[in-house]
């Protein structure tokens, strides 16, 4: 293994940084970024847009309410200099029939060029290029330091920032409308902001956009293209901001902001690891290295695993089974715990150190994935002796990470006691769904029992039932128009039907198929809609960024009430996919094949990862249904999030919560849903995720 | 109270007159008023006080006892040894938070949540020990947000500060207090180490992480 200069990280020391333990120095100047938002959750002014990015790896959470307008936006800086905005506005009243308007749009926001001694900032943005267009505008701006506390912004803007609305798209929507990108009226903006202290920042502007609405008449009553603002930063992270409009309505915003780079804390809060615990040296006692132990002691190695097991199922770590030699032993373990890998591979490897006959000097620490071997890490104990102390980088060095070790020099034991076992859980759940283009919010809430019989770590009888209490899911009458096969758009009829329900029963089986790769077969209720068999295969070297796999399955439709029988709806689909893990922290995943109702196209995914758990990314799947045959929406998009629990709490945990924007349940582009897919959970046993989390090994 | 001095004074009654001559202290007088001032802050709710604790631990284990507090949280709780690895010896309390010292130097630290990853700095340990003058780095290393160790130079200079008496279990013993001052930019902190004549430091208040802050160590026994 080979470390790069990344590894040793040698940074300035500014007070920042070491008061506050929290780093990550980007190239761009302090000038380029700001965390002060407009009503549209994206770095601006009162309404209108600046050209400033937000920090790099910033979530910014807006809500923005005046009148009878509720804007509430979530903004991520994609990269240094793109941001994107998804946005789910509730405008009261705004139907011909006076109810509300619920609407969902996409920003983009591209800095190109960073501030100077001259030079201003300047940046390029389209305001709703997806949605029914109801923001849809675009803009030029340029944003200039005039000194420490002032900053003026300059720009042109096309469609509402150009002072004229589009026709909105009440169709399908969903598409990009580039044949409006850029046309129509031009009107100049402008504006300055003045950060008066840390905290409290004042704002003035001139907009084009006077919010006179074809749809519904005009909805201010405007006095005046001035429109004036106050933000006051209250605590680190949150911020409340009022503002007056065209001298006419008094509004409010609340925001928060969190650095995804930024963990709850560093090194976690897990207890402290065991200590090494050194040998004497071999000149001192070379009695103490002996290997008679192997030959006379004929119970040493169940007696060492027990012990071994017993003390590492403390510390959250699952011995499956060791192999024990004279001077080397294999571990296999299975890490419930640690969110990093490595922080469970230093820990077994301390517990070696303390509990090994001395003659065994070298550790395999096998990692397994679903309960197959995925990976082995060989470290030296003499290594591990001198290193403790040393940091991470040194002791990544000298360890060996690669495929499951096939020099075996006796035979591995399984652990007793541990397999086959039952483990169950019984809890309350909650079923949400936001954004609905009804209703903000619905929710179920209710228990679910949970349970699964391990036979043996790779093969796996699972299933959860769910009993519905109260709630609002149901409420729907969104009855499905599709012309398309209903796989997913009778979701309506499986809450309304399912409040008692078998929500998965699958036997899977996990195993190796040769060297590289890997196999599932996975039968039964695999999903609330779906059951049969689902088949996967893994291609995905131990040090490849790359990995390819296959999937097939023949699935049959369920019943609406989620209990035992089928409708008579089947379907033979699957996909072949590719997967990439970028250097730089970018992901992307292309899946090509048939898809639910019988259509055939291709996924693609791109995802930021952060070598702490966060990914954030979107997906969209084009396949050969048309947008008409689509219904709303046009085709199968989503933005995807996920938050690894122990990021914010600091306890070590491998729970993260997934959070999945998408479009409505349509049945075009639709995939299965089947648990335990291989990809994820192997490539984390894998470089390059080993390595960027190595900073743990010795935690 | 919380206070590390009379914790000492307390747990060494029987075996010296602690704190009866107010001039034999006057070496304390810059940790009495540190952790005066920072100590005054939080109240143990419940369970023994830091001395009881303190003395429990003397009595219950023969080996060696540090008294050791984060300055910022104000309670000196006792730590027993958990590992010696060479000249690092590892100490942990009862919440299973560990700090490992080596040659009087706070070189690592677990389950703080802003812990000290690794600490190469071995020219000062040196001059600490030798109660010499110099310049020298210190290096230090810390997790980043994403997992990697990161490391930060700062130039450190050592300077010896005059004789101080020093509260042990024996009595006063008088040692070289030691001022480690160490400047990057805007960054600054400054170490004190009380070292014996055979070069072993029995009381140090350190620098330790930005989240940890400052932390007070009396090697009480061992």
């Amino acid at each position: 293994m080979t470390h790069s200069a990344r590894s040793i990280m040698t940074r300035s020391i500014g007070l920042a940084t070491l008061l506050s333990s929290t780093l990550l120095g980007t190239a761009t100047s302090a000038n380029d970024t700001s965390l002060s938002t407009s009503t549209y959750g994206l770095p601006g002014l009162v309404d209108l847009p600046t050209a400033r990015s937000l920090p790099d790896a910033t979530i910014v959470g807006t809500y923005a309410r005046f009148d009878t307008f509720n804007r509430s936006t979530l903004s991520f800086q994609i990269s240094d200099r793109l941001t994107g905005s998804f946005r789910y506005s509730r405008l009261e009243g705004l139907e011909s029939d006076g109810t509300d308007y619920f609407d969902r749009s996409f920003d983009v926001h591209y800095r190109f060029a960073d501030e100077g001694k001259y030079r201003p900032s300047m940046a390029i943005g389209l305001r709703d290029i997806i949605g029914t267009g109801v923001y849809s505008s675009e803009y030029i701006v340029a944003t200039k330091s005039v000194t420490p506390t002032i900053e003026a912004t300059f720009g042109l803007g096309w469609g509402r920032l150009g002072g004229t609305y589009r026709d909105f798209d009440f169709g399908n929507g969903g598409n990009v409308n580039f044949e409006n990108l850029f046309s129509g009226n031009i009107a100049p903006f402008g504006g300055v902001s003045w950060k008066a202290t840390d905290k409290l920042t004042a704002k003035i502007e001139y907009s084009p956009d006077e919010y006179e609405s074809a749809l519904n008449g005009t909805v201010l009553d405007t006095q005046t293209p001035i429109n004036i603002g106050i933000d006051y930063a209250y605590r680190k992270g949150q911020s409340v901001s009022a503002y007056y409009l065209h001298g006419d309505k008094v509004g409010l915003k609340f925001s928060f902001d969190l650095n995804i780079n930024e963990p709850a804390t560093t090194s976690g809060l897990d207890p402290a690891p065991l200590s090494i615990r050194p040998r004497p040296s071999r000149t001192s006692s070379p009695q103490t290295y002996s290997t008679d132990w192997f030959v006379t002691d004929t119970t040493a190695h169940e007696d060492v695993q027990a012990q071994i097991t017993a003390e590492l199922a403390k510390e959250g770590i699952e011995v499956h089974a060791m192999s024990m030699a004279p001077t080397r032993v294999e571990l296999r373990i299975s890490n419930t715990k640690y969110g990093a890998h490595p922080q469970a591979i230093g820990r077994t490897a301390r517990m070696m150190s303390r509990l090994m006959p001395a003659s065994v000097e070298v550790f395999d620490i096998t990692l397994t994935a679903h309960g197959v071997p995925s990976s082995t890490t060989t470290v030296k104990r003499s290594d591990l002796e001198a290193l403790e102390f040393a940091p991470s980088f040194v002791i990544q060095d000298r360890a060996q990470i690669g495929e499951t070790v096939n020099t075996r020099q006796s035979a591995l034991r399984p652990s007793d006691d541990l397999f086959p076992r039952l483990t169950w859980n019984l809890g309350p759940f909650a079923r949400v769904n936001i954004f609905d283009p009804d209703s903000p919010v619905r929710a179920d809430f209710g228990v679910r029992l949970k349970a699964s019989y391990e036979f043996s770590p790779n093969l796996v009888l699972s299933g959860s039932v769910r009993q519905k209490l109260i709630g609002n899911l149901s409420s729907s009458t969104r009855d499905s128009n599709s012309t398309l096969p209903h796989v997913r758009s009778d979701v309506n009829l499986y809450d309304e039907q399912g409040a008692s329900a078998l929500e998965s029963l699958t036997l899977a089986h996990y195993s190796r198929l040769g060297t590289n790769l890997y196999g599932r077969v996975t039968a039964g209720y695999l999903e609330s809609m779906f059951g049969g068999v689902s088949g996967e295969v893994l291609w995905k070297p131990v040090d490849s960024r790359l990995a390819l796999g296959a999937e097939l399955n023949y699935v049959a439709q369920r019943d609406y009430d989620q209990l035992l029988g089928f409708q008579d709806y089947d379907i033979l689909m699957g996909h072949v996919s590719g997967y990439y893990r970028f250097d730089n922290g970018y992901h992307a995943q292309l899946d090509v094949g048939r898809y639910l109702a019988g259509d055939y196209g291709a996924t693609i995914s791109l995802n930021r990862e952060f070598s702490n758990g966060w990914k954030v990314g979107f997906y969209a799947t084009a396949t050969d249904v048309s947008a008409d045959d689509f219904g709303e929406g046009s085709f199968d998009k989503g933005i995807t999030m996920t938050v690894p629990i122990q990021w914010a709490s600091g306890g070590s945990t491998r729970k993260t919560s997934n959070i999945d924007l998408r479009s409505l349940a349509r049945d075009g582009g639709a995939r299965l849903s089947v648990d335990g897919r291989l990809y994820d959970e192997v490539r984390q046993t894998h470089t390059p995720q080993l390595e960027e989390r190595w900073g743990r090994f010795w935690r | 109270m919380k206070k590390l001095t009379p914790l000492i004074c307390i747990a060494a009654l029987g075996l010296t007159a602690c704190g009866s001559d107010p001039e034999a202290q006057a070496g304390l007088s810059q940790v009495k008023a540190i952790t005066k001032a920072v100590f005054s802050r939080g109240e143990v709710q419940t369970g023994p006080t830091p001395e009881e604790a303190l003395i429990a631990t003397l009595q219950s284990t023969s080996g060696p006892v540090a008294a050791i507090a984060i300055e910022a949280q104000g309670v000196a709780l006792p730590f027993v040894e958990a590992g010696r690895n060479g000249p690092v010896q590892t100490w942990i309390n009862g919440a299973r938070q560990t700090i490992s010292i080596k040659g009087g130097m706070i070189v690592a630290t677990r389950g703080y949540g802003h812990d000290l990853m690794a600490n190469d700095s071995p020219e000062i340990i040196s001059l600490l020990a030798k109660r010499q003058s110099g310049t020298q780095n210190r290096e230090m290393y810390f997790n980043d947000g994403s997992d990697t160790n990161y490391r930060n130079v700062i130039p450190c200079t050592v300077t010896p500060a005059g004789r101080e008496n020093v509260q042990t279990l024996n009595g006063l013993v008088g040692t070289t207090k030691m001022v480690e001052r160490c400047v990057s930019g805007a960054f600054e902190v400054e170490n004190t180490f009380w070292v014996n004549g055979s070069g072993k430091t029995l009381q140090s208040r350190q620098w330790v992480s930005g989240g940890i802050g400052y932390v007070i160590v009396n090697h009480v026994r061992g």
